[in-house]
C-alpha cells in the first residue's frame, strides 16, 4: 500500500515536472528589451508631440483673453447724468455762474441730448441740484451723504397717466390675489361616472 | 556608477543636466537588464503554469516587465521575487477566461533525461499526460497551488504571498490537491482492473 502510494506520489511529481522545467523560447530576454525600448521610445515621441501643443494652445488662450481685456478695458463707460451734474455742482462752489457759462461754450459730447454737456447744464437748471454757496460753511462734522435730492427727479406725470397707473396697478393686483386664491384651493376632480352598457337581447348590439 | 555620472557632468556643463540625465537613464537600462536576465525564466514559468501555453506565457511575461518598468515598479522592490511572481501571475490570471479551454501545448518537450528503453518512456510519458490531464482538470485554486508550489524558486510562503492567501491555506490546498488526484488515479486505475 505504501510502495502504491509512492508511486502515486511519484507520478504526480513527474507530471509536476513539466511546469517546474518549463523554459521559454530562445531571446526571450531580448524580445522583453526590445519591447521596452520600443514603448519608451514610441511614449518619449509622444511627449515631444504633445508639449509644443500644449503650449501652443496656452499661447492662443493667453492672447484670446488678452483681446478681450484690451476690448473691454477701452469702451467708454457711459456715465449717467446724474453723475456729471453732480460733478459740475461740485466743481462749480465759488464760480457759480461762470462754471455754467464754461459748459454752454463746451461742445456737444455725443448726438444723444442728454448725453452732452450743455443739454446737463440745461437740466440741471430744472432740476432739483442745490447751487454751492458761495462761501464753504465750516463744518463740524463730517459732510452728510448725499441725498437723494442730489439726483434728478424722473419726468413729471400728468393726472391722467397716475390715475390709469394706480388703475392698471389694482388690477394687477387684483389678479395675483385671484390667482394666489387659486393656487392654495384644493383641486377639485369631477366623480367620473360610468354608465352601463346596456345590450338589446335580440341584436346584441349596444343601446 | 555615481563617479561616472559625476565626471559626466564636469565634462559638458552646457547640456550638463541633459547628460546627467542620459547617463542615469543608461544605468537604469543596465539595471533593468540584468533583473530581465535573472528573472525572465522564472517568470515564464509561473505564467506558463497559470496559462499553459508557450505563446501567451511569454506575452505574459514581456507584459509585466513592462509594466514594471513603466512604472518604475521594479525600482526598490523589497522582495523581489515574490513580487515579480505576483505581477506575473496577475496578469496571467487576467488572460484564464479568454481561453476557457486551455489545451496544455503539446510542442513542450519533457526535459527529463531517460534511460529507459523507447517503450518503457511511451508508457511513462502516456502516464505522465493522463496525471496531467487530471492536474488541469482540478479547480483552479488548487491547480494554481499545486503547479506554483512545484517550482524550485516557490515555498509555500512565497506562493501564499503571490495569490494573496496565508502561508496555511496554501499548505491546505495542496493536501487536498494531492488527495483529490490519488483518489481519481486509484479510480481510473479501478475501472482499468
Amino acid at each position: 500500500m505504501k510502495k502504491q502510494n509512492d508511486q502515486v506520489e511519484s507520478l504526480i511529481d513527474r507530471a509536476l515536472g513539466e511546469y517546474a522545467d518549463a523554459e521559454p523560447r530562445a531571446g526571450l530576454e531580448q524580445r522583453i528589451l526590445a519591447r521596452v525600448r520600443t514603448d519608451m521610445a514610441v511614449t518619449e515621441a509622444r511627449a515631444r508631440w504633445i508639449f509644443p501643443v500644449w503650449w501652443g494652445g496656452f499661447g492662443v488662450a493667453a492672447a484670446v483673453v488678452a483681446v478681450m481685456l484690451v476690448s473691454f478695458g477701452t469702451r467708454p463707460l457711459g456715465r449717467p447724468a446724474s453723475v456729471a451734474s453732480v460733478t459740475s455742482g461740485v466743481q462749480t462752489r465759488g464760480s457759480g455762474t461762470g462754471q455754467q457759462k464754461t459748459l454752454e461754450r463746451l461742445p456737444m459730447a455725443g448726438k444723444h441730448p442728454r448725453t452732452s454737456l450743455r443739454s446737463v447744464a440745461a437740466a440741471g437748471e430744472r432740476s432739483s441740484v442745490r447751487p454751492a454757496p458761495d462761501a464753504l460753511p465750516k463744518l463740524e462734522m463730517f459732510p452728510a451723504p448725499a441725498t437723494v435730492d442730489m439726483f434728478p427727479r424722473p419726468i413729471e406725470v400728468s393726472e391722467r397717466e397716475r390715475q390709469l397707473a394706480a388703475l392698471r396697478s389694482e388690477k394687477v393686483d387684483e389678479a395675483l390675489v385671484a390667482l394666489q386664491q387659486e393656487q392654495n384651493e384644493p383641486i377639485r376632480i369631477a366623480a367620473i361616472q360610468i354608465s352601463l352598457i346596456q345590450m338589446d337581447e335580440d341584436t346584441g348590439r349596444n343601446q | 556608477m555615481d563617479s561616472l555620472a559625476t565626471d559626466l557632468w564636469k565634462l559638458d556643463k552646457a547640456g550638463g543636466r541633459r547628460t546627467l540625465h542620459r547617463a542615469r537613464d543608461e544605468e537604469e537600462s543596465v539595471e533593468f537588464a540584468a533583473l530581465v536576465e535573472r528573472h525572465a525564466g522564472f517568470l515564464y514559468r509561473v505564467a506558463y503554469s497559470v496559462v499553459r501555453n508557450v505563446q501567451d506565457a511569454e506575452d505574459v511575461v514581456q507584459e509585466a516587465f513592462l509594466k514594471l518598468y513603466r512604472t518604475g515598479a521594479w525600482k526598490g522592490m523589497q522582495e523581489e521575487k515574490s513580487y515579480l511572481a505576483r505581477v506575473a501571475w496577475r496578469i496571467a490570471v487576467k488572460r484564464l477566461p479568454k481561453r476557457e479551454t486551455v489545451q496544455a501545448d503539446n510542442e513542450v518537450e519533457m526535459l527529463h533525461s531517460r534511460e529507459a528503453s523507447p517503450e518503457v518512456q511511451a508508457v511513462e510519458r502516456a502516464e505522465e499526460m493522463r496525471v496531467r490531464g487530471m492536474i488541469d482538470a482540478l479547480p483552479e485554486e488548487l491547480r494554481q497551488t499545486l503547479v506554483l508550489s512545484a517550482l524550485e524558486e516557490m515555498d509555500s510562503r512565497d506562493v501564499g504571498l503571490v495569490m494573496g492567501i496565508p502561508e496555511g491555506t496554501v499548505r491546505t490546498r495542496l493536501m487536498r490537491a494531492r488527495a483529490e488526484l490519488r483518489r481519481r488515479l486509484s479510480f481510473a486505475a479501478g475501472k482499468e482492473l
